[in-house]
């Protein structure tokens, strides 16, 4: 009933009724505090710029069109780098659940590579692909795989006995159970490591950028920060942030539209 | 006090389930444990068979084992319709104790339904026989709701009409009705054996409520010891239909209620 409910209602307030007004009232004002002590003098903070003037860097750089090329570029390295990502954590994953044997042979290797933090890989990435793209995406996928990869295995393994055997009884075939109960079932938790995943993704691109190839918001940052504009870097740095959230949104509202059923279990594992 | 009523040896050639010297163990090397033992019983066409016993005798255990999800230990002849039994016997279906976590979350009422029978029926069939059963067990109206929008009596008849969409011989039900309230149970006992009536299904329900057991079967076997055996087999001659109050007051229920608490009772104490 519940979902009935939300599928009529018109796209637009569905979305604006997802924001916590409160907590975003808040931040609004935490801003205009900061603001209004930075101009009354009550606080001096050498380095840091106000509220108002990284709004108007960050107005300058947009109207120079220096700001939105950036974005576009993090953006796609970060969604195209989590796509493939995505795929291969899941075959891999669900390969690794459902048989006994892949998992046996594969388990240390997998925990070896797994243990390993992400930056150890930076070097190696630019070792062998330069300050390129192709650098980023691997950086993004050898890592952001992970997280899919073991949700997807512990979603396949804790699929209730009482499914397994709801499927023996109704006599489901092999494939059958795979697509019908055991996909299914896993796909709550499948879509919790999607949501890490996506996360680390934007994380490891802006690092790759930072410290990489340069491009993207991450390098855009490095560059205000070394032109000692503060102002700029702190629009980039809450852009990145800003950035984070929205993307988080959007998964939250893809996965909810592609998964009904699962809404309530969805809502309880993530957020 | 153990009695047994059928021959150990051979295999009865009129009975749908027939049970010879069936045991079974669980665990390995030292922590091995007999869980089961001499368990000898046939399971007859059309009959209501209550498999009665305390927690933890075996009684999920034989009905897994009847239900073709696990295999019992060597020596034990165990026939479907006259053969061995490999894997889920054809037209056997099992209703599970925990309803909440064997109902597909993911899908709708009908749809839950539908698993069964989808893949071998037509899609006008299909929906004609989920609405069939889901009439059957009074949840008409809740076709395109999710289980977790319906009470736990509710998603319990959801599963039985799960299994009646089978159309099965017979319905191997593991304490159904045992998470549910005493008003809502006596309702769906009522319930199953109107459709049983109906529909002349062979059931064979487990319970560890004595009343249960001998209001609703016409046969009851009684588990107990470790490793379980069979205890005690009375047939129930009981008027039909079955009524909450006047069976209940029938001197023959409370004579059997009587009955087996004493040998449980004795038998715990001995
Ligand atoms: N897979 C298993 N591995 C090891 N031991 C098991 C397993 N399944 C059951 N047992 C043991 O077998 C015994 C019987 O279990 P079973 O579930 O059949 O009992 P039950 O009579 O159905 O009890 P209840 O009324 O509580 O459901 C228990 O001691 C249990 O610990
Ligand atoms: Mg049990």
């Amino acid at each position: 009933m519940t979902t009935q409910a939300q599928r009529a209602r018109p796209l637009g307030p569905r979305l604006l009724a997802k924001i916590n007004l409160p907590g975003v009232t808040f931040l609004i004002v935490l801003f205009a505090v900061w603001e209004a002590a930075d101009r009354a003098g009550l606080i001096d903070l050498m380095f840091l710029p106000r509220p108002s003037e990284i709004l108007s860097a960050g107005a300058t750089l947009i109207a120079q069109n220096a700001f939105l090329p950036t974005v576009g570029h993090t953006v796609s390295v970060t969604l195209t780098g989590w796509a493939i990502a995505s795929c291969s954590g899941l075959m891999i994953g669900f390969a690794l659940g459902m048989s006994r044997r892949v998992w046996v042979y594969s388990m240390s290797t997998i925990e070896l590579f797994r243990a390993l933090p992400s930056v150890v890989l930076l070097p190696i990435a630019v070792l062998v692909f330069g300050f390129s793209v192709q650098m980023e995406l691997v950086l993004v996928i050898v890592s952001a795989q992970w997280p899919v990869m073991v949700s997807a295995v512990d979603g396949v393994r804790l699929v209730p006995q009482g499914l397994r055997d709801t499927a023996t009884t109704l006599r489901l075939g092999r494939l059958e159970t795979a697509r019908k109960i055991i996909l299914p079932a896993a796909l709550p938790k499948v879509l919790v490591g999607l949501r890490l995943s996506l996360a680390l993704s934007l994380i490891l691109t802006v690092a790759a950028e930072m410290l990489g190839n340069p491009a993207g918001m991450g390098n855009a940052l490095v560059e205000a920060q070394e032109a000692l504009q503060a102002d700029q870097m702190f629009f980039y740095f809450l852009s990145i942030g800003l950035l984070g959230v929205l993307l988080n949104a959007a998964f939250v509202f893809l996965a909810r539209l592609i998964a009904p059923g699962h809404h309530l279990r969805f809502a309880e594992a993530g957020s | 006090m153990s009695e047994i009523t059928v021959d150990p040896v051979t295999p009865a050639t009129d009975a749908i389930f027939s049970c010879r010297n069936l045991a079974i163990e669980f665990g390995h090397g030292a922590h091995r444990r007999r869980i089961l033992q001499d368990v000898n019983f046939d399971v007859h066409q059309g009959e209501f068979l209550a498999l009665l016993g305390t927690s933890g005798v075996g009684k999920t255990t034989l009905l897994r084992i009847l239900g073709g999800l696990l295999a019992p230990s060597e020596g034990t002849q165990i026939h479907f319709d006259g053969a061995p039994i490999d894997g889920p016997p054809r037209g056997v279906i099992m209703v599970f104790q925990d309803y909440a976590s064997s109902l597909l979350t993911w899908r709708t009422v009908g749809r839950n339904v539908a698993l069964g029978i989808e893949n071998s029926l037509s899609k006008a069939e299909v929906a004609q026989r989920t609405r069939e059963v889901l009439d059957m067990v009074g949840l008409g109206d809740r076709i395109d709701d999710y289980p977790a929008q319906l009470s736990g009596g509710m998603q319990q008849r959801l599963q039985l009409a799960r299994a009646l969409a089978m159309r099965p011989r017979v319905l191997l039900m593991d304490e159904p009705f045992g998470a549910l309230d005493a008003m809502t149970k006596a309702n769906l006992q009522d319930e199953l054996l109107r459709i049983q009536r109906r529909t002349g299904t062979t059931v064979v329900f487990i319970t560890h409520d004595i009343e249960e057991a001998v209001y609703v079967s016409s046969r009851v076997i009684v588990l107990s010891g470790s490793p379980g055996r069979i205890l005690l087999e009375r047939d129930v001659d009981l008027p039909s239909p079955r009524n909450q109050v006047t069976t209940k007051e029938h001197p023959e229920y409370l004579r059997l209620r009587h009955e087996i608490y004493d040998a449980v009772s004795d038998h715990v104490n001995s």
